[in-house]
């Protein structure tokens, strides 16, 4: 795909400087001249520059979207290494959490406390059930791996984060890259926003369900209200409220159409924010699908909440 | 007279330099390539006396100087760099075209491209070849330099 773009400029590049060369060289104008056409000499150089800049236009453009891939690709890549890097730490917190509580397990058996032990070990569980709960229910790898670094991080901002899911994952053939990709910018957005929000309650919520040829995503949070006018940019590439690139949601605008899916926004104060991601199941007919009513008392049959 | 045109062609080289910069998208001051245009300036203007290249010849021999340099110092990609050479190059020339017949101003001057060595004459000339080149880069600039992390992403490499 990168490629392609390369290799188109440089075939524009390559017709540009041929041009370029027939023009320079006087007698080849001439040749044809003799030849084919009876026009002024004037008016062919002119016709031959026209067309040679016409291809200089291609050349710069193939090669503008080139580096528009290159860029995109390596923020991508940015943005995989930084969402492992959050997953190790959630783990490695996780693993040290687990670690402190068999110490007060194992000091406890040591006092022959077993009613404290049964006790203490069923208010951990609780704890366990969550994460258990939310790689059972979402039986996807990648996107449990995500809701739960993000509800960690969520938690640890004194966020509420919920979970809410109607997929069935078994039939999932989108690339759970892309789909991570798509959610992960928009949720974390919503947590850096609702970390610098000052608010009795904070709570984001993600509802996923499925239609029969659609999926559809809805992020929500009770955050600050975005401008009609910002709300109108917020999807150009290097449009930022903060010190940031810019390209976060511009990529999840291109992601959203390359799977042949849309992105709407709605946020006001009655409703709060809410981004709405629908993406069709398969690719082919992609173009022919209809958006879903979304009923937000629509009962689901799995929920999950993480607070 | 001699010394205002070498720095008229100095100026032309680091327009040329910044164009190149501006179609990798890499956003630098100008303070920072003053000395490396100079360099590639001085580079051509030598070996033009020494070796008496074509202007053809003195275009490929621009290119690839300026690929060489943006390899050896920002240490970008050798593909991207040509790429990046070849259009500022194509850019230029199609530059010289566009003024030698459409352009009005060019023939009521009674300015001939490549045809006259008289001092007027080739203080337009090296005015006038600019101008496509600095719409390019402003358009470019109003376009690419908006990736604000091609700089570092191109730079990093």
């Amino acid at each position: 795909m990168r490629s392609d773009f390369l290799v188109k400029s440089f075939l524009f590049v390559l017709l540009s400087v041929f041009g370029e060369l027939i023009i320079l060289e006087d007698r080849f104008i001439d040749l044809a001249m003799r030849r084919f056409v009876e026009f002024d000499k004037a008016f062919l150089y002119v016709l031959m520059t026209l067309i040679v800049f016409v291809f200089w236009i291609f050349s710069v453009r193939f090669f503008y979207q080139y580096c528009v891939k290159i860029n995109e690709e390596e923020l991508a890549k940015d943005i995989q290494l930084a969402e492992s890097e959050k997953l190790i730490q959630t783990l490695s917190s996780q693993r040290h959490d687990f670690r402190n509580q068999l110490q007060v397990i194992k000091a406890l058996a040591e006092f022959n406390r077993n009613e404290e032990i049964i006790r203490y070990i069923a208010d951990s569980s609780m704890a366990l059930d969550l994460s258990n709960n939310m790689l059972t229910h979402i039986n996807n790898a990648v996107l449990s791996a995500m809701f739960l670094v993000f509800s960690t991080q969520a938690k640890e901002r004194g966020i509420s984060f919920q979970v809410e899911s109607d997929v069935d994952f078994e039939n999932w053939k989108l690339s759970p890259v892309k789909v991570t990709r798509v959610l992960g910018n928009i949720i974390q957005n919503g947590i850096e926003i609702l970390e610098r929000h000052y608010a009795e309650e904070r709570v984001m919520e993600v509802t996923m369900w499925e239609t029969r040829g659609t999926y559809c995503f809805v992020i929500w949070n009770n955050g600050p209200v975005i401008p009609i006018e910002i709300q109108e940019k917020i999807f150009n590439a290097g449009f930022t409220t903060k010190n940031s690139t810019g390209l976060g949601l511009s990529i999840v605008k291109e992601l959203t159409s390359e799977m042949g899916g849309s992105i709407s926004l709605k946020s006001d104060q009655e409703s709060g924010t809410e981004f709405k991601v629908i993406l069709p199941k398969s690719l082919v007919g992609h173009s022919k699908y209809n958006e879903p009513s979304y009923n937000i008392n629509q009962k689901l049959t799995k929920m999950i909440a993480i607070d | 007279m001699k010394l205002f045109l070498f720095f008229l062609f100095y100026i032309g080289t680091t327009v040329i330099y910044y164009l190149d910069l501006a179609f990798l998208g890499l956003n630098k001051k100008f303070s920072e390539i003053i000395v490396p245009s100079l360099i590639v300036f001085i580079l051509i203007y030598t070996s033009k006396f020494i070796f008496d290249f074509s202007n053809f010849v003195q275009s490929v021999y621009l290119a690839v100087l300026l690929c060489i340099a943006f390899v050896v110092l920002y240490k970008i990609d050798l593909l991207l760099s040509i790429m990046g050479a070849v259009l500022s190059m194509i850019t230029v020339i199609l530059g010289d075209l566009i003024l030698v017949y459409p352009c009005s101003v060019i023939l009521n001057l009674d300015i001939k491209f490549n045809s006259s060595n008289n001092f007027s004459n080739l203080v337009y000339m090296s005015l006038f070849e600019l101008i496509i080149p600095i719409i390019t880069i402003f358009v470019l600039r109003e376009t690419k330099f908006n990736l604000q992390p091609m700089n570092t992403i191109l730079l990093r490499k």
